[in-house]
């Protein structure tokens, strides 16, 4: 780890182009202090300023000095500068190589001397150095640029660049490129996510120009590249058990690219275990995707999933993120549908009631645990016990029965089944049967008048129900509560400002039939 | 020229059928001659290029660009007339909605607008001289819905019997009438052991107490289900009883005033 910030550290100074303080030299009086912006290069015109900084300097007096800047083939470049002093302390600077008429053409380390002439003779008061390399830094991750740049070669000569690691050859070299018209010569490098990581040694030659002592040659390293992600998205926000949540997120590494191979895992964590679900990468959406069906017994409440720290894997070990990254949706119960059904409509006192409910969650699937109970009501009293249904394995149905008794009242019975657990979720769901107590002596007697009876009552109470409920095929409707619910949509902005629109646009067509019409009508 | 006829398919839940139902009944009165249009609204979860075997990817323009105003509704619209080889006049143009996230959330931040899509559909309709625009629309009642129901001449909506849906369906049915468009019900993935009976019954009963007209049910059918919305069951197998109700369904959509 601590290897890995140093190198991060130092290519940054390297990148940036910190100044660098190289050597401090004192004379008696005045003090030097040599420094060189920036402290490495790369084969250019555009080169280094040197920069000596002279303090308790004796004033009013002329100053001269002779700077020596020595290439790594030891020959030296001198260039004469003076300065008027006329306070304590001041600068004097100078560029290499454009102001000591030379070129940087060679890689290596370059050494300054600097000595004084005025206004007394001191050998070297200040020296310094600074390092010349062919790439814009010595150390890359991976998915980053190596841009490659020399100088000092012929015009339009054919430069060969070979890339190295362990002495053996890289995909993709030796390649070639050629120079410009003033010898320069430029090679980027686009270091793919998988390339191999080490150290590099990067060498160029041209076809006609002369070998370079010492050759232009250098070595860098190559280091695996940080996976970010923008943030989790979790659709939907809110969701039932048994519905499936889906996890997408955009991955890019530090350069910027997009991520686009690997996996990534999602930890769900419920009743202090933690699940998994794998993430990989889809091309089609240029995302990462997850899914995760919720299971019937998860909690209730707010959910956080996480990308935790390096769980995201390209596939060639560059991971991510640094920090633990997470997003939170709502579980709400499932609410199960119900659908009762009777095995009859009408019934006497000797049939038993036979009801037979389907119970599915919300995904679709058959509910098969917990409880299913019936509850029948008359006119608003309870007709006998709730009972349990059975789950009927063979059928994929619960299933129970009532016995009418002689006491139970004829008419209309609302049959209500509920389904429940433990974890809270339910559903229910109303059936009605009509079901005939026969009384003996009223059947001997007036038995005309029972069908008419059971048809009245089944009227009335058809009637009292079209009022507030609908009812069939296992379905139970709440007029008043759809008119309720779509009282709200209506009541909402973007409805409002829809049903103005529309009015807006039939004033606009009858405006436009009325204009018409006059016209036609001369 | 008479401008195309409208006709949103919306339901509140999603699975039901919606896309099914669009995809078919557009080729059905294909068949019969007619030029339909069958747009994809379904910004959030668009699915219908499965049916007519489309990569949304490959488009240049989707609906996401038309409501974004940087392409013309033409411009998102593909000739599928002979990828499914009608041949007697009729013509089928999809109109897709992007698949990639991106732009769909682009989308659904950027609003939506009634006199602009409006115009888009009349647009589509004039170019293409089409008689039919069948737009197939996100489940549920939300903004997109919403403009559905504003912008379309009918709306058909499509419901399982299930407790939920009815529920949802019916306050969809009730918003669509406070805009003044009639809404069309069919009731679908009817359970076998349900008879056709009650089924009517139970559409007539919603009928009394919403604005809304039966337009036919579907039973539950595997073949259906089985071919996993990727191909388009009018032109796999004609015989077919469910082939045959999406016929009726044609002939009752050309019969909307």
């Amino acid at each position: 780890m601590s290897k890995i910030l140093y190198l991060v550290f130092t290519t940054c100074l390297l990148l940036i182009g910190v100044s660098a303080t190289i050597t401090t030299v004192a004379a008696a009086g005045e003090t030097y202090t040599l420094t060189t912006t920036p402290s490495r290069v790369q084969e250019t015109r555009t080169g280094v300023t040197l920069t000596l900084n002279v303090t308790n300097a004796i004033f009013p007096s002329p100053y001269t000095f002779t700077i020596t800047v020595t290439d790594p083939a030891r020959n030296n470049k001198t260039l004469v500068k003076s300065q008027a002093s006329t306070q304590s302390s001041w600068l004097i600077t100078a560029n290499y190589p454009n102001d000591f008429t030379t070129n940087i053409t060679l890689v290596g380390n370059y050494y300054i001397n600097v000595t004084q002439t005025l206004p007394v003779v001191k050998p070297t008061v200040a020296t310094g150095t600074f390092l010349v390399g062919l790439t814009d830094s010595q150390a890359y991750n991976r998915t980053y640029i190596a841009s490659i740049r020399a100088f000092g070669y012929l015009p339009s000569d054919n430069v060969t660049i070979r890339l190295t690691r362990s002495g053996g050859s890289t995909q993709g070299f030796p390649a070639w490129n050629l120079t410009g018209l003033d010898g320069s010569f430029l090679y980027k490098w686009h270091i793919a996510n998988n390339t191999t990581l080490g150290t590099y040694n990067v060498t160029l030659a041209g076809k006609n120009t002369p070998q370079k002592n010492p050759r232009d040659t250098q070595t860098f390293t190559v280091d695996r590249t940080r996976v970010t992600i923008d943030s989790l998205t979790i659709t939907p926000t809110i969701a039932v058990r048994t519905a499936t949540v889906d996890f997408r997120f955009h991955a890019s590494y530090a350069s910027g690219l997009p991520v686009q191979s690997g996996t990534a895992l999602v930890r769900i964590t419920d009743h202090g275990t933690s699940s998994f679900s794998t993430a990989s990468y889809d091309p089609v959406q240029g995302l990462f995707a997850a899914s995760y069906k919720l299971p019937l017994d998860m909690s209730a409440g707010p959910i956080s999933p996480a990308l935790d720290v390096n769980t995201i894997d390209d596939s060639y070990g560059n991971t991510g993120p640094a920090s633990i990254k997470t997003n939170t949706f709502t579980v709400l119960p499932a609410q199960l549908a119900v659908i009762a059904s009777l095995s009859k409509t009408s019934y006497t006192s000797s049939e038993p009631v036979v009801i037979t409910a389907t119970v599915t969650t919300p995904d679709g699937a058959t509910y098969n645990q917990g409880s299913v109970r019936a509850s029948i009501f008359n006119k608003g009293q309870t007709i006998g016990n709730p009972f349990d249904l059975t789950y009927d394995q063979a059928r994929g149905a619960w299933i129970g029965s009532y016995n009418p008794g002689p006491k139970d009242p004829s008419g209309t019975w609302t049959i209500t089944v509920a389904a429940s657990d433990s974890y809270g979720n339910s559903g229910a769901a109303s059936i009605l049967g009509i079901v005939n107590i026969p009384s003996a002596s009223v059947l001997d007697t007036y038995s005309w008048i029972l069908p008419m009876l059971v048809a009245i009552i089944f009227a009335s109470a058809a009637l009292v129900l079209v009022k507030r409920k609908v009812a069939s095929s296992g379905v139970t409707l709440d007029v008043q509560a759809v008119k309720k619910q779509a009282d709200q949509v209506k009541s909402d902005d973007f409805f409002k400002s829809l049903q103005s629109q529309l009015e807006q646009k039939t004033t606009k067509w009858k405006n436009k039939k009325e204009t018409q019409t006059k016209d036609e009508n001369g | 020229m008479k401008m195309a006829r409208t006709i949103a398919i919306h339901s509140f839940k999603g699975g039901v059928g919606k896309s099914t139902i669009a995809a078919n009944v557009a080729v059905a009165l294909a068949i019969k001659g007619r030029r339909v249009g069958v747009m994809d609204m379904d910004l959030e979860g668009p699915g219908l290029h499965a049916f007519f075997g489309i990569d949304p990817t490959q488009l240049r323009f989707t609906i996401n660009d038309v409501l974004a105003g940087v392409a013309p509704i033409e411009a998102a619209s593909v000739r599928m007339t002979e990828k499914l080889g009608l041949k007697n006049g009729g013509e089928v143009y999809y109109a897709p909605a992007s698949v990639k996230i991106s732009e769909i959330m682009r989308t659904i931040k950027s609003g939506f607008e009634l006199e602009y899509f409006s115009e888009a559909l009349a647009r589509l309709g004039n170019r293409l001289g089409l008689h039919y625009i069948l737009i197939d629309t996100h489940p549920g009642i939300e903004p997109s819905t919403l403009l559905a129901i504003g912008a379309c001449d009918h709306q058909i909506i499509v419901s399982r019997v299930d407790q939920q849906d009815v529920f949802g369906t019916s306050v969809m049915v009730e918003v669509a009438s406070t805009l003044g468009k009639p809404a069309h019900l069919i009731l679908n993935m009817i359970p076998p052991r349900v008879k056709e009976a009650d089924v009517v019954k139970f559409a007539k009963t919603l009928a009394s107490h919403f604005a809304v007209e039966s337009a036919g049910w579907f039973p539950w059918a595997e073949e259906v289900i089985g071919s996993l919305s990727k191909s388009i069951l009018v032109l796999k197998s004609p015989r077919h009883a469910i082939t045959e109700r999406f016929r009726h369904l044609a002939e009752i959509i050309e019969s909307f005033n």
